[in-house]
């Protein structure tokens, strides 16, 4: 089930969050997934937050749904005009409906046990050849971080081990390291996979 | 059998200064690239040849097999020093031929490490001479280096 109180913190902070990342344009992750598709292909932002790559993903042609579990992350994503819904990673029921799906450092909040799931529900919301790019934070456990954001944390073999296991094919992988709006850094990892 | 390809650049702003290292790394069929990944880092206080020296060994550390591969390098010193000096500092205890100890020498010593498991191919390029993968390694580096500017 999802964290309540990482729901929180998003909900508290969501306007920072999304002072945070906002961008100039779309970075270099998210533009190869954006050329890895069709214009007006129809793409998932799993866990959209305050809809800034979902806008950058309408911008360059794309069709876009979204969904958040926080409720002033919904609003802040449909302020920008993103068709975004409120719901957990769970309320993804589509079969075969997307071309894309683009789950940026949303499912690293879900609990380990729970990721087999939410990639098999990937997997099956996806077109057949459908892209996917996944992006968690790289470590081992679990933890909270200094305010509050619980993740669950995956070495880059481990998260395509995972992928692999729901049928999907891994394409790439990306690694670096950033500033979270924790201040502290954090190394992660982006994987690209199709169906 | 698809080839591997390593792209490899280093970044650093003031020298020493904030710096990173970017590493794009191609399995290629034909001319076609069948699979990819990218890493870079950085690290807050560094120089323009430890940068470059440590995206080389994080492209050989990141290979879990041992693989025959091409590294293809922007820097001179890194290109020279492990196809030729490092003999000879080898022979002579990780001393240069004027007898001082070689600069760097714990990053020396971890790239050749690292290119003992593998097959290792050395190729240089001009930087920033419109190599497409050249561009993309320094795109990399410069991203490693972001955090600590």
């Amino acid at each position: 089930m999802p964290d309540e109180r990482t729901i929180q913190v998003y909900s508290d902070r969501a306007a920072d969050y999304a002072a945070f990342t906002k961008t100039d344009g779309a970075g270099r992750l998210l533009r190869g997934f954006i050329q890895r598709l069709q214009e007006g292909a129809l793409v998932l932002d799993y866990g959209c937050g305050p809809g800034t790559d979902s806008a950058l993903m309408m911008q360059a042609g794309l069709k876009v749904e979204a969904l958040d579990a926080t409720p002033a992350m919904v609003e802040l994503a449909q302020s920008k005009g993103v068709n975004a819904r409120l719901g957990t990673f769970f309320d993804l029921d589509a079969m075969a409906r997307y071309d894309g799906i683009w789950a940026s450092f949303s499912l690293l909040h879900a609990p380990r046990g729970d990721m087999p799931s939410h990639l098999d529900a990937i997997k099956r919301a996806l077109k057949p050849g459908g892209h996917v790019q996944i992006a968690v934070k790289t470590g081992t456990g679990e933890r909270r971080d200094s305010i509050g954001r619980l993740y669950t944390f995956y070495m880059p073999d481990d998260l395509c081990d995972l992928i692999r296991d729901a049928g999907l094919i891994v394409d790439e992988i990306h690694e670096g390291r950033d500033k979270g709006l924790d201040g502290g850094l954090a190394n992660w990892v982006s994987v690209a996979a199709h169906g | 059998m698809a080839r591997l390809f390593a792209y490899t650049d280093g970044a650093c702003s003031g020298n020493p200064g904030p710096g990173g290292w970017g590493v794009l790394l191609q399995a290629k069929d034909g001319e076609t690239v069948v699979k990819e990944r990218s890493i870079s880092g950085g690290e807050p206080d560094t120089t323009n040849n430890r940068m470059e020296l440590l995206a080389a060994i994080n492209a050989l550390e990141k290979l879990v097999k041992a693989s025959r591969i091409t590294v293809i390098t922007d820097s001179a010193y890194v290109k020279n020093g492990v196809t030729s000096w490092i003999h000879g500092w080898k022979r002579n205890g990780w001393k240069t031929s004027a007898k001082k100890p070689v600069k760097n020498v714990e990053l020396w010593q971890r790239l050749d490490e690292a290119q003992r498991r593998h097959d290792v191919t050395w190729e240089w390029v001009k930087g920033h001479a419109g190599h497409p993968e050249n561009e993309r390694a320094d795109e990399l580096a410069r991203e490693g280096m972001a955090p600590y500017k």
